[in-house]
């Protein structure tokens, strides 16, 4: 997997996701991917548009990096999955507690909501 | 109808060769994306759940065979393994979180398996859990 950062205009952090994310894929990018949540107020976009595969595991750590995010006042969004890795996100509930949306001026809304 | 097999040892790090084993298997049968892609989320989720049902302290790993096979009307895959009894089927359906603080993790493994193939069947065989994951290769009603 890689994981690659570009900071938005307005303090907004946008995260590209590419790859597998398997235990391997998780494992590949856990250290840059949890640090990201080790900053107060911060605004982050995960782009998903290049991962081509989600296993739960991925999922519990979008999940918990999403969480930190909330607790250190922050907000994540997870933007543009394709298709069937959006379909693995909703059946495990995370659209109930983490907006996925399908492009980027949605993203930047939902961040500042 | 198509057949191949893998086996190899029940660890985590037998994850990444069973996806690549799939992902060929898969391309030779001729499975659609979707299809393929849904039995490799739930073989991912399976063969993991064996892994950490099946933790031992010492001694070699478990093992866990693999098995594909389509008639051009379903695809099958079967997983065998000599890990301690456990049916996924037995476990239930998690209650979705309604905020990001009542995050659980985990417990989605065995759920992402049953919405991504059409039927799950389990048998204790002698000492071994046998698993087989079904698709039917036409447009899905709904999971398992």
């Amino acid at each position: 997997m890689k994981l690659e950062t570009e900071e938005l205009d307005g303090g907004v952090l946008m995260v590209r996701l590419s790859g597998r994310m398997d235990i391997a894929g998780v494992d590949a990018i856990a250290v840059p991917f949890a640090a990201l949540a080790a900053t107060d107020n911060r605004r982050v976009i995960v782009d998903l548009s290049g991962i081509d595969f989600m296993a739960s595991l991925g999922i519990r750590a979008i999940l918990q990096n999403a969480r930190a995010q909330r607790m250190r006042g922050g907000a994540l969004v997870l933007l543009a999955p394709p298709p069937l890795i959006e379909e693995v996100l909703r059946a495990a509930g995370v659209a109930n507690v983490v907006p996925i949306v399908s492009d980027l001026e949605a993203a930047l809304a939902a961040v500042d909501a | 109808v198509a057949d191949r097999d893998l086996e190899v040892d029940a660890r985590l790090e037998s994850l990444r060769p069973i996806g690549l084993w799939l992902r060929d298997a898969a391309r030779d049968i001729g499975l659609p994306y979707e299809v393929a892609f849904g039995l490799d989320l739930a073989v991912h989720e399976a063969v993991e759940n064996v892994v950490r049902h099946g933790r031992r302290r010492e001694g070699a790993p478990h093992r866990v065979r693999l098995g594909i096979r389509s008639d051009g009307q379903r695809v099958e895959v079967v997983i065998t393994d000599d890990a301690p009894e456990f049916d996924p089927r037995s476990v239930p359906t998690p209650v979705a979180p309604q905020r990001i603080a009542d995050v659980i993790p985990g417990g989605q493994g065995v759920h992402l398996m049953r919405q991504f193939t059409d039927e799950m069947h389990y048998r204790r065989e002698g000492d071994r859990n046998v698993l087989t994951l079904v698709r039917v290769l036409a447009p899905r009603a709904g999971g398992a």
